[in-house]
């Protein structure tokens, strides 16, 4: 237990730079170049490094009823003419519109096979093609990705018992007919990637509703397929310029229903990612729409109580747009504070990581818009009984950047801190904390010690002002009891009084 | 003071609906618990009958059942081996009614200390946040891990049968080893009193390196020779989960004994108790969770612009 224990101890997570300038039009960087999607070699095999025993849970959507009793293998693409070949990749995306039934393993697995080794013949043609593919080709494909992808996923049953997930790792569902739509989703992410689709053709078909229900896949329960959305959306967020609008509101509307109704989505993380580059490609100055983004849906994700499961990319998207506009740091600061979690003391930790993330890149000005509040926070955090929040808050001295921001301001900060630190040094039980707190306290003096015990003497001041005030207000009670205790209580009577009693009789009842 | 027992007597009742205290409440019997354990000894004397229980983990619901099944406090008497914060919705109200029990019933119900029965343990597992949400600061925190410290660490029934949380210290070889140490603190991170809430016993022979990062395992060899050494003829303890409740191992030296049915609400173990009778008979009660186990929501009761 003590290893759990140490190992759910802060750690300064650092997001590592990612993210490909999307607005130069081309999308260079997804989850990587080439195959990006891994293939496995057979029907019901499973991702390396996962034991067997994780994929015993199985979720089922539902799929479309379009089960086909039987379908015939077709020619292969080298048999026929390069001016057929076309048709045939139609013919093969009709005979892959085939859906099947993974309920059962044994279940038309003949047919299953056929199918699979289609699509496996498609991919390989989309590879290799050259011209470009006929209106025809995309309508057909846009119609079996359709098929096959879009599905309705069965309600949540563990929702209720699991409150959110916080920390508590769950077991991912994993699609029993992923050895199918693993190929699907390869296929579509080759398609659009394609150079031979035209994306003035394309965008008939892979249109708002196709990119609706695309977004919707993402709340599945496997993180294998969303890994692949993840991809294919990056990819059709790089190719489509004119959805690219479109994306972005619906996202928005993810996040939204997300944060402030259902408070939960299985895909925050992929979404967050993909925006992670999406931010990162924004062209200079940013536009009051994605401005409005920052502060309407990235400072609201902060609020569920699952953040942690997405916060590393969060912090990503957060942080992006901070370097792109230097400006926003105060606001976010300023949000931050708003949706900070003072019954949670595992989301205060990350909170902190999050701010000193901000803290390392932000300027003088902006640090000096929002330093009052937001040490007032970090003094309140340094004085927690929580030992993790008060080391986390605490740990923030050890980074040079803010020690100089902190020097350059300490007229306005010390006097915020040197009580907190005071106060622990009296109160606090934990060893770490207190050996933390003094290493702050000589860093101050040293800072500045004229500062620091004029800040100690007005410490010692305010608590002897607060003790006496309350000894006084103790005796006042005291004197108030005493004396009422000497008075006959007038109770049990009951008194009419009118609606202006006068003053005789106030007296009389006096 | 019959008055004070008619205050007491109503928190009980407010309890056992699973309605916590107010925080001055919380105080004042902190404060009248901390007076009794405070007599009492590392190593607290118990007779026998007694019915002895091990982890609950913040399982309201499940804690009254097991006095359904086990018999009411003050009716039967109940020796408790520790664990009964964290991991569950109800760590808050279970340790109050269980500390309330003791105040109002001190001689029939004992309260040992378990390895959750500290500052920094609670802070990571869930109690301390669970305060914050019940009460928006962490004063109910404060008293009760306060009162911790003054936990007796091990019982013995009837100079028979040993009682503890977790087990034995390669540093501990007597009762008297026991008796002799300075338990009024927040529980170390090694040494004898850490090692007997964090111990377990182990197939192997000898002491081991725990698993856990605290304690130790011992050996058959170990348990025997400390009942030998001690004239006991078991050892009981609770700490680890076992699928039926109860498990005997090391040759009948030492029985596990876990109260809290279905983990986490998560496990799928049963719980059960050893009732020890008056002629120190032991009976195993076996029992299932409650039906009533959903979460409580908080979650949406107090508006954002209040916290």
């Amino acid at each position: 237990m003590w290893k759990g224990f140490l190992s759910k101890l802060p750690r300064k997570t650092s997001a590592s730079g990612r993210g490909a300038d999307l607005d130069s039009g081309q999308c260079s960087n997804g989850a990587g170049n080439g195959n990006p999607i891994q293939r496995t070699s057979s029907c019901g095999s499973i991702p390396s490094g996962r034991s067997t025993s994780t994929i015993k849970r199985m979720s089922s959507a539902i799929f479309p009823s379009s089960v086909v009793a039987g379908i015939e293998p077709l020619v292969s693409f080298k048999d026929v003419p390069n001016s057929e070949k076309q048709n045939l990749f139609v013919s093969k995306l009709n005979l892959c519109c085939a859906v099947f039934d993974f309920s059962d393993p044994n279940k038309s697995s003949a047919e299953k096979d056929i199918k699979r080794q289609t699509l496996l013949d498609l991919i390989d043609y989309v590879d290799s093609s050259s011209s470009r593919f006929s209106e025809a080709v995309i309508a057909a494909s846009s119609r079996m990705f359709a098929v096959n992808l879009f599905r309705v996923f069965p309600p949540n049953y563990r929702s209720s018992s699991s409150g959110g997930g916080e920390g508590e790792e769950e077991e991912p569902m994993f699609e029993p007919a992923w050895c199918h739509l693993q190929l699907v989703y390869e296929l579509l992410l080759k398609f659009i990637g394609s150079s031979s689709l035209d994306a003035k053709v394309g965008k008939k078909y892979f249109d708002h509703s196709f990119i609706v229900k695309l977004l919707n896949l993402l709340d599945s329960e496997d993180p294998r397929e969303r890994d692949c959305l993840k991809t294919i959306l990056h990819r059709i967020y790089g190719k489509f310029m004119v959805h690219r609008p479109f994306i972005r509101k619906a996202v928005s509307n993810i996040f939204y229903h997300f944060v402030f109704e259902t408070d939960r989505h299985n895909g925050i993380a992929e979404l967050l990612e993909v925006f992670g580059s999406v931010i990162s490609g924004f062209a200079l100055p940013l536009k009051e729409e994605h401005k409005i983004f920052l502060w309407r849906v990235l400072v609201p994700l902060h609020k569920p109580k699952s953040v942690g499961v997405y916060l590393q990319q969060l912090t990503y998207c957060v942080t992006q747009f901070i370097e792109k506009d230097p400006k926003l740091a105060s606001s976010v600061i300023i949000g931050l504070l708003r949706y900070w979690p003072i019954t949670n003391s595992q989301k205060e930790v990350m909170f902190l990581s999050e701010i000193e993330e901000i803290l390392e890149t932000i300027s003088t000005a902006e640090f000096q818009k929002c330093m009052v509040p937001l040490f007032r926070r970090i003094a309140q955090c340094i004085k927690s009984s929580h030992f993790q929040v008060a080391e986390r808050a605490l740990f923030i001295w050890n980074n040079d950047n803010v020690i100089s921001l902190i020097a350059q301001n300490r007229q306005m900060i010390m006097p915020i801190i040197v009580p907190a630190l005071e106060h622990n040094s009296q109160n606090h039980w934990n060893q770490a904390v207190l050996n933390l707190t003094d290493n702050v306290k000589k860093m101050f003096s040293e800072m500045d010690d004229v500062l620091f015990s004029a800040c100690l003497v007005k410490y010692k001041e305010d608590e002897e002002r607060q003790a006496s005030l309350e000894s006084k207000r103790r005796l006042t009670w005291e004197k108030l009891e005493s004396a009422a205790s000497f008075q006959p209580v007038t109770g049990h009577t009951a008194v009419l009084v009118g609606r202006q009693p006068s003053a005789n009789l106030i007296a009389t009842l006096i | 003071m019959p008055s004070s027992h008619g205050d007491l007597d109503r928190q009980i009742a407010q309890l056992r609906e699973c309605k916590h205290l107010a925080e001055g409440e919380v105080r004042a019997l902190c404060e009248q618990a901390k007076a009794i354990l405070m007599e009492e000894w590392n190593v607290q004397p118990v007779r026998c009958p007694v019915t002895v229980c091990g982890d609950i983990h913040g399982q309201f619901y499940d804690l009254i059942e097991l006095f359904r099944i086990g018999g009411e406090a003050p009716d039967t008497n109940y020796l408790f081996m520790g664990d009964y914060v964290d991991r569950g919705y109800y760590s808050v109200e279970t340790v109050s009614l269980l500390v309330a029990l003791k105040v109002r019933y001190r001689d029939r119900i004992t309260i040992l200390r378990g390895n959750h029965e500290s500052r920094q343990i609670t802070q990571v597992y869930g109690f301390y946040d669970e305060c914050l949400r019940k009460y928006g600061n962490a004063n109910v925190w404060k008293y009760f891990t306060d009162l911790f410290d003054y936990l007796p660490l091990t019982a013995l029934i009837e100079n028979q049968v040993f009682c503890l949380h977790g087990g034995l210290s390669p540093s501990l070889d007597t009762l008297d080893n026991i008796r002799a140490l300075d338990r009024i603190q927040e529980v170390p991170h090694e040494g004898p009193m850490c090692d007997l809430l964090w111990s377990d016993p182990d197939d192997r022979c000898g002491w081991g390196i725990s698993p856990r990062g605290a304690g130790y395992t011992f050996g058959q060899d170990i348990a025997q020779q400390f009942n030998h050494t001690n004239g006991l003829s078991l050892i009981s303890r609770a700490h680890q989960l076992v699928m039926e409740g109860f498990n005997w191992c090391q040759d009948k030296n030492v029985v596990t004994v876990f109260s809290a049915p279905n983990y986490c609400y998560r496990c799928g173990n049963m719980a059960a108790i050893l009732e020890i009778g008056e002629n120190m008979d032991q009976n195993f009660l076996q029992f299932d969770p409650a039906p009533r186990q959903i979460e409580p929501d908080t979650t949406r009761k107090t508006p954002d612009y209040f916290l």
